[in-house]
């Protein structure tokens, strides 16, 4: 059975990347198009794991992984941000909130499929 | 169709022109409220996703450009810097000129960049002094292209804080990974978890130790860990760099291994050591490190034990740099062990033989490969190449020469021809003898020389070659060769042989080796102090070796030695006569027929036989040896080639090949003529070694002193 | 479905509480076994758990059985395992390291259950 993961991202050229990829590679993909939106979805729908931008509207990227971290269904995904060089802070407070690990943008598809193998085996 | 690649691009046009739309919308209420926090995060996403998601689709120059614009932005999202009309015109015209080179990325007009440079300036010097955009834009898991191809070993303690696994991180994921990197041995600790009613469910409590060789590098391992790196106690340690040179295969000792990964204190190694029994077992039972720890520095010196072999087997290059040196005399002890395993084996097939039980003869076959390859590897480990004594008589050679007032040279070939240790020894001093003899004897003084027309300076050669199982040893010079008319004078002289004897060249040259020969005219501080060719003669028999002379007059003399490869253990024939048993040298065997009274009284009482139309004389080991009980009718002729003649040796029955481990036979027999040594058999029956060699010369000088 | 199944039985006679585990025991399951070791296993001297139709399991599932074994060990009880594990369940247990031979030393240095010990 395909592993399902779950892509937040505002940008929907990122995404549509993201899923492009992902289902290439044999992976089931749900996506969101903001923090708030993936929260409520994570709250009904068990993923194997998400993928966040950090900047997002509604809700944010730390504000998303603290309330999977702190929901019940989805506790334990592995979570994976998408940052920026430029946001060594922000991956550190994504780490502190609960991140498995990051893909710093730009990346490209393999990179992307690289990261998701490392976290899910 | 278009492709993926341009379907995600023509999205991010879409996208980026919806941005900018809304960056403009916002920059305009900003103006209004410049301290609205929404308004400036918009602002700030509205950038960083042009750029994150421009820099993706290979927007580059988007990208580059609006990180500048983005950096402005974060410094005011922190509150380090105000909104101002200037921040906001130039970010406005930062917009415009986004959306040229958007539109210029889909065929429009070029954007000018020289205006886009005027923004990017105007808008650093808005920025605080400290703040520099920092430019290095490096995937972090490009991994590093230590692509050096040989293999390393690393040790890896990975110790991950009991939460890793509520962020999300699978560790046997990770394990995983880096079992992928090569060859790894992987060890669990478990003496970190708790009890059940003290663990907590959902923390790891599991810590490893993991030996990994690898040609992929040490960057490569980082990269396993690079989310976790914070989350764990990592430590990784090269313990073998690959190079040939650190090729001691012996690795480290237990107690060391576990003192370099803080398992242990040094003075509780110290402590153990003095305890004299094994390192590890005590260190269990004392309770000082467990069990878990103990076990996986095991495996890790194992792991490196067996990296550094395959590399010596994958290197013989190298071989010098890997020898060990061993006291000769456990080598020794070792071939007399393997001796005793030869006639043991002996015995066991020989059981076996008799019990008809297939089981056993089939273990005993196999055994007896195994010896076999046993015994060939051990006799070759006293193999040494002859060399090391070649080169001592260079010196010689030079010292000597200048003595005598000659010029010589001592050229040598096949130095690297190995022969038993023990067999070189013995060589030595006949070597020594020989080479005395070619430069007194043979080599003419200069003047001599000159007047032969030959080169003044004379040579002697010393060559080593391999000749199945033995090792030919010649000495060649360039110089007189030997005086027939004078050997054959002295032979006379000295009632060796009679003046009528119709003798051939060679039988000439063989009498200098006999006792009391010597032939020099004056004797010199070289050679005829008493010590004559018998000496030598006798010595290369007592290793089972032959002496051969040639020699032209005017040109020089060769003298060749046949040495066997080893002392120790021959394969040989053996045979029976009545309940006595004999064997002789495999490699002298050339085929064995039959010889039936009718055939002996066909030859009337000639010692011939027939053999394919030619007449093969033979000895009767028989009468040689005075057995005289229970002569079979049909016995069997061994022909063997002794001295480049065929000879047969007649017995009762062959019995088959045997591996034959040389035993003397000690002082009393020395002086026994045609038996060399004696062995024992499987079931412990003595057989003694026939020399068919000598065996033959007795009996023709018997013959000789009967119709001579 | 691919959550966690418990089920546990005492043998007949009394002696063996055999506990069957299917479905996937990880880190989001395994405080449900748990619970069940601390609360059943005073009913016998030998406990048996059955993995044969476990499908996944991770380093906390492993992790939860070591304490499970280590802690009736020290209550001088048996505990060991039943039934053959699966592929993926045995691929895990090689990958944690525990697949080669492993003493342990709560089982008096013999070897670990894991690496087919028995105590």
């Amino acid at each position: 059975m395909a592993k399902l993961i779950m892509t937040a991202d505002d940008s929907a050229s990122v995404r549509q990347m993201v899923t492009f990829t992902l289902k290439q590679n044999g992976y089931d993909v749900v996506e969101a198009v903001d923090g708030k939106d993936a929260l409520t979805k994570l709250g009904s729908q068990k993923v194997d794991m998400l993928i966040t931008d950090l900047n997002m509207p509604n809700l944010d990227g730390i504000g998303l992984i603290k309330g999977v971290r702190s929901s019940s269904l989805n506790k334990f995904i592995p979570i994976v941000m998408l940052t920026t060089e430029s946001q060594e802070s922000r991956k550190l407070e994504g780490k502190a909130a609960g991140a498995t690990g990051w893909i710093v943008k730009p990346f490209k598809p393999d990179q992307l499929v690289a990261v998701v193998k490392k976290v899910l085996g | 169709m278009s492709s993926p690649q341009e379907q995600h691009i023509a999205t991010y046009r879409e996208e980026a022109g919806e941005l900018l739309a809304e960056l403009e919308t916002s920059l305009l209420d900003l103006e209004e409220n410049p301290q609205d926090s929404d308004l400036i995060n918009r602002v700030f996403r509205a950038m960083h996703t042009i750029k994150g998601s421009g820099a993706m689709f290979g927007f580059d120059d988007i990208a580059s450009f609006t990180h500048e614009v983005e950096t402005v932005f974060d410094q005011v999202r922190n509150g380090k810097m105000q909104v101002t009309r200037a921040l906001l015109d130039l970010t406005l015209q930062a917009r415009d000129q986004i959306t040229v080179m958007l539109a210029a990325s889909a065929g429009g007009p070029p954007a000018d960049t020289g205006r886009g440079q005027h923004i990017i300036e105007g808008l650093r010097e808005l920025l605080p002094a400290v703040v520099h955009a920092k430019t290095t834009p490096v995937s972090e898991l490009v991994k590093a292209s230590e692509t050096d191809s040989h293999n390393r070993t690393y040790r890896v303690r990975f110790r991950p804080i009991p939460e890793i696994m509520t962020t999300g991180t699978n560790p046997l994921n990770l394990l995983k990974e880096l079992q992928e990197l090569g060859t790894c041995e992987t060890i669990a600790h478990f003496d970190a978890i708790p009890l059940l009613d003290q663990l907590i469910a959902e923390h790891c409590f599991i810590y490893w130790d993991i030996v990994l060789t690898t040609s992929s590098g040490i960057e490569a391992i980082k990269d396993v860990f690079i989310f976790v790196e914070d989350d764990c106690d990592l430590k990784i340690d090269l313990i073998d760099d690959g190079s040939v040179l650190d090729s001691d295969s012996s690795y480290k000792k237990l107690g060391d291994i576990l003192v370099e990964r803080g398992d242990l204190s040094p003075v509780e190694m110290h402590k153990i050591v003095s305890m004299q029994k094994r390192f590890g077992e005590i260190l269990v039972e004392q309770g000082i490190v467990p069990a878990s720890k103990v076990q996986s520095a095991l495996v890790e010196q194992q792991q490196i034990r067996q990296v550094r072999q395959e590399r010596t087997t994958a290197a013989p290059a190298a071989e010098a740099a890997l020898s060990i040196r061993v006291p000769a005399e456990r080598l020794d002890h070792l071939v007399n062990l393997v001796g005793e395993l030869v006639t043991v084996q002996a015995h066991l097939t020989q059981i076996a033989g008799n019990r008809n039980d297939n089981e056993i003869i089939s273990v005993a076959e196999e055994v007896e490969r195994l010896i076999s390859e046993l015994r060939d590897t051990t006799l070759n480990m006293r193999m040494l190449p002859i060399g090391s004594t070649f080169s001592k008589f260079k010196r010689l050679v030079r010292d000597l020469s200048a003595e005598l007032g000659k010029e010589i040279d001592l050229e040598t070939t096949g130095a690297e021809t190995e022969l038993d240790k023990t067999v070189i020894e013995k060589l030595n001093d006949p070597l020594v003898h020989l080479i005395r003899n070619s430069i007194d004897h043979g080599i003419e003084i200069p003047d001599v020389r000159r007047a032969a027309g030959k080169p003044v300076k004379g040579i002697v050669r010393l060559a080593a070659e391999h000749s199945g199982d033995s090792v030919l040893v010649t000495i060649r010079d360039d110089g007189a060769g030997l005086d027939k008319e004078r050997i054959r004078a002295k032979g006379i002289e000295r009632g060796l042989i009679t003046a009528t004897s119709e003798l051939s060249d060679k039988d000439i040259y063989n009498l200098i080796f006999a006792p009391g020969f010597s032939t020099a005219q004056k004797v010199t501080s070289v050679s005829g102090r008493g010590v004559g060719m018998d000496v030598v003669k006798k010595a290369i028999e007592a290793l089972r070796g032959t002496i051969d002379i040639n020699s032209t007059p005017g040109k020089g003399s060769l003298i060749t030695l046949r040495i066997p490869l080893t002392l120790a253990i021959i394969e040989t024939l053996l045979v029976r006569i009545d309940q006595s048993y004999f064997v002789m040298p495999l490699t002298m065997v050339e085929e064995c027929i039959e010889l039936t009274r009718a055939d002996v009284q066909a030859a009337h009482g000639r010692h011939l036989a027939h053999v394919r139309g030619e007449l093969t004389p033979y000895i009767s080991l028989r009468s040689e040896f005075e057995i005289t009980q229970n002569q079979p009718d049909i016995e069997q002729i061994v022909i063997l080639s002794v001295a480049g003649k065929r000879i047969g040796f007649v017995v009762d029955d062959v019995v088959g090949e045997h591996q034959t481990v040389i035993k003397s036979l000690g002082k009393l027999y020395r002086d026994v003529r045609g038996i060399s040594g004696a062995t024992i058999l499987g079931d412990g029956t003595v057989a003694l070694i026939l020399d068919p060699g000598l065996l033959m010369h007795s009996v023709l000088q018997v013959e000789q002193e009967q119709f001579g | 479905m691919s959550e966690l199944t418990i089920k546990h039985a005492l043998s007949d006679d009394g002696s063996i509480l055999k506990i069957s585990v299917s479905g996937k025991l990880a880190i989001d399951t395994a405080e449900d076994l748990k619970n069940l070791l601390v609360e059943k296993s005073g009913m016998s001297n030998s406990i048996q758990i059955d993995l044969s139709e476990l499908k996944e399991l991770d380093i906390i599932g492993i992790q939860l059985i070591c304490s499970a074994c280590h802690t009736n060990l020290n209550l001088k009880k048996h505990f060991n395992f039943t039934g053959s594990m699966g592929q993926n369940v045995k691929a895990a247990v090689a990958v944690a390291g525990l697949g080669g031979k492993i003493n342990c030393k709560y089982n008096y240095d013999l070897p670990c259950i894991w690496s087919g010990g028995i105590n």
